[in-house]
């Protein structure tokens, strides 16, 4: 890692931010960690913070994953993401590879491993 | 010009008119009609009978003082018109009274003769008769202009017949086309009828596959985010302070593993409704 990371978290259960964040923070995987729990604020965000990641969750109130995605496509936004969800359906897995912005799709809990090993997928990546 | 060369000519233009009035007869009462109209000038007789036999049916006129006599079944053959049928010889004898048919028995004949020929045609037998006596004499010479007649009533009757058999045949078919329209019809009415039941069904059955295909999604999603929350909060709990673990952790379970309840009695009771439509819906299709 060259230098430290901004991630953006946004998902609609705050807890859910807290437990990533400090998963996050124990993994040494970013520095700079913005958590949202509104993903339209998020979106007002997102060009004035330029974060280097998105931890996407999917199943959100008004704005879901899918919208936010097709929202920073519209807008020629090509942030990497990964998504980290709730659910265990392979529909959803199969309609992430549509966007190739999203470089992982977690499915939560997040571990220690789980950030551990996507730190070093995305460091052999850069 | 000799006497019997004049007779001749005069027969022989009754006999065309006779021809061409034949032309217009579509019927068998017509034909009657127009040979007893015609008969007096074509030769002498007190009565004229012709009976025409096919293997169904038979036919026949009596012509005498100007009236026509109808017979169209068995009953109507005389007995010397038995006998000719069997023996095919032709005849003239005395008139025996009791061997006529009433309608005939009020001639007041002269020394009668009764006179009798049997002709066979491919598709019909003839027997052909008639009544002559001393004041109306038939003439042996007249016979030929006899054959003639019979000749164009026996081609006539055959063509009425055969007309009447194809306009019969041509309502049978009409009939049957009739018939057959229908049930193409009917058929084409049960195959879309039998088309909207598949139409129907099947997308009922893609509705219901949606339905559980969302059903299950959202228990995906649902049933496990509060878990990972817990799960999630156990694998940070190391990094925890005391304080923390007291005032976050252990409230946050509690939330979650309420939430984590609720949901689970939800989704229990979803699925009860969704087995209970689908079943009332198969019960209703027995």
């Amino acid at each position: 890692m060259n230098k430290p990371l901004k991630v953006m978290l946004v998902d609609d259960q705050k807890m859910a931010n807290f437990i990533n964040k400090k998963l996050i923070e124990v993994t040494d995987f970013a520095h700079n960690i913005l958590a949202y729990t509104l993903p339209d604020a998020a979106l007002l965000d997102i060009e004035t913070q330029k974060p280097d990641l998105i931890f996407l969750d999917l199943n959100m109130p008004i704005i879901d994953g899918w919208k936010f995605l097709d929202n920073l496509q519209q807008n020629k936004n090509f942030t990497q993401v990964v998504i980290v969800t709730s659910s265990t359906s392979s529909i959803d897995k199969e309609k992430a590879q549509n966007y190739t912005q999203v470089v992982d799709f977690l499915i939560k809990p997040l571990t220690r491993n789980t950030i551990l090993s996507l730190k070093n997928k995305l460091t052999a990546g850069s | 010009m000799n006497l019997a060369g004049a007779k001749y000519r005069i027969t022989y233009e009754a006999f065309s008119k006779f021809s061409g009035s034949l032309g217009k007869v579509d019927s068998i009462e017509m034909l009657g009609e127009i040979t007893n109209r015609h008969l007096k000038y074509l030769f002498n007789f007190r009565a004229f009978r012709i009976l025409l036999l096919d293997k169904d049916s038979i036919s026949g006129y009596t012509f005498s003082k100007g009236k026509i006599y109808a017979h169209n079944n068995s009953e109507n053959i005389l007995d010397y018109e038995k006998e000719l049928l069997e023996k095919h010889t032709p005849f003239s004898e005395p008139v025996k009274p009791d061997s006529l048919p009433v309608y005939l028995s009020e001639l007041d004949l002269q020394n009668g003769v009764l006179w009798g020929w049997y002709i066979s045609y491919p598709d019909y037998r003839i027997c052909v008769s008639l009544l002559s006596d001393d004041n109306v004499k038939f003439n042996h010479t007249d016979s030929d202009i006899m054959h003639m007649l019979v000749d164009s009533i026996t081609s006539k009757y055959r063509q009425i017949c055969l007309s009447e058999e194809l306009k019969c045949k041509n309502e049978t078919l009409q009939d049957a086309i009739a018939q057959i329209e229908l049930k193409n019809r009917e058929i084409e009415a049960i195959n879309s009828n039998q088309q909207d039941v598949i139409n129907n069904r099947t997308e009922e059955l893609l509705n219901k596959n949606k339905k559980l295909l969302d059903l299950s999604r959202l228990n995906s999603h649902n049933l496990r985010e509060p878990l990972t929350r817990i799960l999630g909060l156990i694998e940070v709990a190391d990094h925890l302070d005391s304080k923390e673990l007291k005032e976050t952790m252990l409230p946050e379970i509690k939330t979650s593993a309420l939430e984590l309840d609720t949901i689970f009695k939800k989704v229990v009771q979803q699925s009860e409704e969704e087995a209970k439509i689908t079943i009332n819906q198969d019960g209703g299709y027995e």
